[in-house]
């Protein structure tokens, strides 16, 4: 154990200050009056005895009144009693790492500032009452942790210049993997070594399983901020990314939460200038879907939509903005794979004029060039073809025919097995057969379209003809069943593509069903959900804390290919080539939460052609601002979280006990009891004896 | 002649007009016998021609054949001398102490101007009744030395050497009053008047020479209230009026201590005068000193 003192260098001032007086007095002492007087030698004597008398008493007034300014002097000087496990003045060597969030949650704001400007103003405070280091780190807890310094430094005015220069990165923070690189910095070293830990050990990002600290590392939390109820969008995404021409945009989105009281705030939607806007309840704790139709844009380009949350007025409004980007795409292309004879001339026509008459389909006369067939008949040749459609991600609709309820041989309707049954029909006096929506597939997308009844019912109507399994379906694929149970639309998707069983016939002799205003709303969203699946291009969306690439798609001719921001300010970028050889564009730098553009700036006509969008969506695990367990984080480091208060006792927390309240009631007490020895001195000093003179 | 003093007489600076007017209802007498060369209204212990008479004493050769009482003699067959007082002049020697400490003041006169005061008046008491003083100005040794005298041009110079005094040099009361022994022809009463800043037991060692030899010693002390109290409160460097030593002191601090030592001084001088049957006054220079006076005289009028 040892002393240590807060403000060393105070005791160089203290020193100075100190002399100041004694030089003074010291060239400046006044002599006193001179008194001529004729019994010297009687005041000498007196002067002895009271010397003889008075020395212990006035040896004790100079130790008491000597030993309380010292003691008040070091009251000054902070000092504060070390215990081996202290950091500050021991002798060893002393190597101190600071992990300081910078995640996206810091960016909440807490009593007028963000969490983040806390945590710098306490990581400069650290710093500062570190004392005298040997070597020093920051390390930035973010989605990719990293240390201001390679290896351990030992300027800190250059990581306090760090500190000031940082902001909020936006990005989830990686715990774990900021102390495993600090456990590995301090690790190597010898002496004394401290991790101090400045976040707001947001739960999500602390909760998980953190690298134990070694016993040689004194760890240190300082929790930042306050939690606060939080309201985030927590999701935003096209029903399909990839729109076909004319097609709307769907919008699906979530609202989160996180407080105790239930909230209803409106959802704003951007499309180029369309805006919509939804009003969202969000239950307590919970999290509130809403849906929106917005029209597309004509032309073939990606375009953005932006959801933001108005009026949230909560401590974190980065969550509140979420982008996500689409693209519209040529219409689909269609085409019909009817054996002859598999239908009537009349069903063949009703089919054709229902794939013409969607403005996002397109007829072609090559089916293997199609992305969505309508198939029927029984061959093998038919089977084949059906196989390669579905190969390529293209759909199929299959209309089961009297011949034969699916093609041979392949078993392509596994497990729902047609051929195993048989072509059944009823007279025209007879009535027909009705269609039921099964109650586990009412949410599915495709009767998205029918829950406002504006669209009417896609189970309306009846029909005369059907095929007729023998054995119980599957129904986990059944979207449409007849009240018998048998599937009247099933639907099978898988990675490659989408396999429909149409056991609905359209023709008007047959069916009323096809007669129902639902009957062409519902062939358009059997064509919509039959769209070959389409990857996502990278560029599309970033996750925080990684850069982005752009590989266009066509070279960009006629300018500079720059990456700009919402503000419009340019991003870094640089040239690249992928491995395959094409051109690629990558940002120097990790994109922060927000929208960017890719665009072809012509410098001489001044105008910016936007290319390409890439959006960076906040982060979800960032979006709860509840603190993690105390309990848990205790155990883990071992050691007390330290208090959140706006002034923070580095010594205090890192130094063990501070000394110099001690110091300052000690030498209060002892200028206490030096006055009342002078007390009792003045008091006797009253009772003087008087000579008594004779007259 | 008349016995009043001149107008030339009154006018000096210790003797003023109201303090004549006072001494005039004052008579000398220091309650003891004198030793004169005059027959005068003072008893004296010598033998001599009187018609009081004294005792008879034991025939001793070389005494005066007159003085034999034959009648004695006839009836006795012994010689007997019949013995008388001698009515004399009383003779007063006056010692001023007049070193450097008698020069301190305080609010009020001088010790010396004080004890100058007290012995001009003395002085006029004495001649007033044409009895004769004598006056010794000392410091280590005797400075100045009036021999007794009763007359008016007596009385001037004895004034006018109390107005040429000054206190200087350093106090040595038993040494000037040793030296001082074999100036005084006659016994009488010695009055000294001093500070008596000195070691007292050496001082009445001094003083016991007088005693032995019939002389009625008064002590008259005089101290500045200062001296005695040691008033205030800031430090001052003290430096003496004899020896120029100097020492830095808090009075507040020692002021208890000094009037302990002070005390013990002056319990001192009380307990040697006691002892030797002296008369010792001790005066503050704020009384007036026509009051100390009546130690000395007694109402004549």
């Amino acid at each position: 154990m040892a002393f240590g003192f807060l403000d060393p260098g105070l005791i160089a001032f203290a020193a100075v200050a100190a002399a100041v007086p004694l030089v003074a007095h010291l060239i400046a002492r006044t002599r006193p009056p001179e008194k001529r007087f004729p019994t010297v030698e009687f005041l000498r004597r007196a002067n002895r005895r009271v010397w003889r008398l008075r020395r212990p008493r006035d040896l004790l007034l100079l130790a008491l009144r000597t030993l309380a300014l010292v003691l008040l002097g070091l009251a000054f000087l902070r000092p504060h009693w070390l215990t081996n496990t202290n950091a500050s003045g021991s002798g060893d060597a002393k190597h101190l790492v600071l992990l300081v969030d910078r995640s996206g949650s810091m960016g909440a704001i807490s009593e007028g500032q963000s969490c983040f400007s806390l945590a710098r103003a306490r990581a400069v405070d650290a710093l500062r009452g570190a004392g005298k280091l040997d070597s020093v780190n920051l390390i930035w807890i973010d989605a990719v942790p990293d240390a201001v310094f390679p290896d351990m430094g030992r300027a800190t005015a250059a990581l306090e210049s760090a500190l000031n220069e940082a902001t909020v990165s936006g990005e989830n923070g990686d715990a774990a993997a900021a102390v495993k690189l600090a456990i590995d910095r301090l690790e190597s070293l010898d002496g004394v070594r401290e991790l101090i830990v400045v976040s707001d050990f947001q739960s999500e990002s602390w909760s998980g399983p953190l690298p134990s600290i070694p016993d040689t590392i004194r760890p240190l939390l300082v929790p930042v901020g306050n939690p606060a109820p939080n309201l985030s969008l927590s999701n935003l995404e096209l029903e399909s990314a990839t729109l076909l021409a004319g097609e709307p945009i769907r919008v699906i989105g979530k609202v989160r939460n996180h407080g105790d009281e239930r909230r209803t705030v409106r959802v704003a939607l951007t499309v180029d200038d369309d805006r919509i806007v939804r009003e969202v309840a969000a239950a307590p704790r919970g999290e509130s879907a809403f849906f929106a139709e917005i029209p597309a844009p004509s032309d073939r380009t990606e375009f953005l939509v932006k959801a933001s949350i108005e009026g949230s007025d909560d401590a974190l409004m980065a969550d509140d903005d979420r982008w996500i980007v689409g693209r519209v795409r040529e219409p689909l292309r269609v085409g019909l794979g009817l054996e002859d004879d598999s239908v009537t001339d009349i069903e063949r026509e009703l089919w054709s004029r229902l794939l013409r008459s969607f403005a996002w389909t397109r007829e072609v006369d090559d089916i293997d060039r199609a992305e969505l067939v309508v198939a029927a008949g029984n061959s093998a040749v038919l089977a084949e073809r059906i196989q390669t459609l579905l190969a390529k991600g293209a759909g199929v609709l299959y209309r089961p025919t009297p011949a034969g309820g699916a093609p041979e041989p392949l078993d392509l309707f596994s497990p729902l097995d047609p051929k195993q049954g048989a072509w059944e029909s009823r007279a025209p006096g007879e009535s027909g057969w009705t269609m039921r929506i099964p109650a586990d597939r009412e949410d599915d997308p495709i009767f998205r379209l029918f829950t406002g009844g504006e669209y009417g019912n896609p189970a309306a109507g009846s029909t005369r003809q059907r095929w007729r399994l023998t054995e119980a379906a599957d129904d986990s694929g059944t979207l449409l069943a007849y009240e018998d149970g048998m599937p009247a639309l099933w639907k099978q998707s898988s990675e490659s593509g989408h396999l429909w069983w149409w056991n609905l016939p359209i023709n008007p002799s047959q069916s009323t069903w096809a007669q129902q205003p639902a009957f062409l709303p519902l062939v358009g969203e059997v064509i919509l959900q039959s769209r070959p699946g389409e990857g996502i291009p990278a560029h599309f969306e970033v996750t925080p804390g990684l850069p982005a690439t752009w590989e266009p798609t066509v070279f960009p001719e006629g300018g500079e290919t720059v990456l700009l921001d919402s503000e419009g300010n340019d991003i870094p970028l640089t040239e690249d080539g992928t491995s395959l050889g094409a051109l690629a564009y990558r940002t120097e730098l990790p994109l922060q939460p927000g929208s960017y553009r890719w665009a072809l700036r012509d410098v001489a006509l001044e105008r910016e052609i936007v290319l390409a969008h890439t959006t960076v969506n906040f982060p979800l695990s960032e979006m709860n601002l509840e603190r993690a367990d105390a309990a848990s984080l205790e155990a883990w480091t071992e050691a007390r979280l330290a208090g959140n208060e706006n002034g923070i006792d580095w010594t205090r927390l890192r130094d063990g006990r501070p000394l110099w309240p001690w110091l300052a009631g000690l030498a209060l007490c002892l200028l206490a009891v030096e006055a009342a020895i002078l007390f009792r001195a003045s008091r006797r000093e009253e009772a003087t004896p008087t000579v008594a003179t004779r007259t | 002649m008349s016995n009043e003093p001149s107008e030339a007489v009154r006018s000096p600076r210790y003797l003023r007009p109201e303090d004549v007017r006072q001494l005039r209802a004052m008579a000398f007498s220091p309650r003891m016998m004198v030793e004169g060369a005059l027959t005068g209204k003072h008893r004296s212990r010598q033998r001599g021609a009187s018609t009081e008479f004294h005792e008879f004493r034991a025939y001793a050769p070389g005494d005066p054949p007159g003085m034999v009482d034959w009648r004695a003699f006839a009836r006795s067959d012994r010689l007997y001398l019949r013995t008388y007082e001698l009515e004399t002049h009383l003779e007063c020697h006056l010692f001023l102490d007049s070193s450097g400490s008698m020069d301190f003041r305080d609010d009020g006169p001088s010790k010396l101007e004080w004890a100058s005061h007290f012995a001009a008046c003395l002085a006029y008491l004495v001649t007033l009744r044409q009895d004769r003083i004598s006056m010794t100005l000392f410091d280590r040794k005797p400075r100045e030395f009036l021999p007794p005298g009763s007359t008016q041009g007596h009385l001037r110079q004895l004034l006018n050497l109390l107005e040429t005094n000054q206190a200087r040099g350093e106090t040595g009361l038993a040494q000037a009053l040793d030296l001082s022994l074999p100036l005084l022809k006659r016994r009488g009463t010695v009055i000294v008047i001093s500070d008596f800043l000195t070691e007292p037991a050496e001082t009445f060692r001094a003083i016991s020479a007088y005693t032995h030899r019939g002389f009625r010693v008064f002590l008259f002390q005089v101290l500045t209230r200062e001296e005695l109290e040691l008033p205030g409160d800031a430090p001052r460097r003290y430096v003496d009026l004899e020896s120029s030593r100097s020492l830095v002191a808090h009075p507040a601090s020692v002021r208890a201590a000094y009037r302990e030592e002070i005390a013990a001084h002056q319990s001192a001088l009380r307990h040697f005068s006691l002892q030797r049957g002296i008369e010792l006054v001790q005066a503050v220079t704020d009384q007036p000193w026509i009051a100390h006076l009546r130690h000395l005289t007694f109402q004549t009028a």
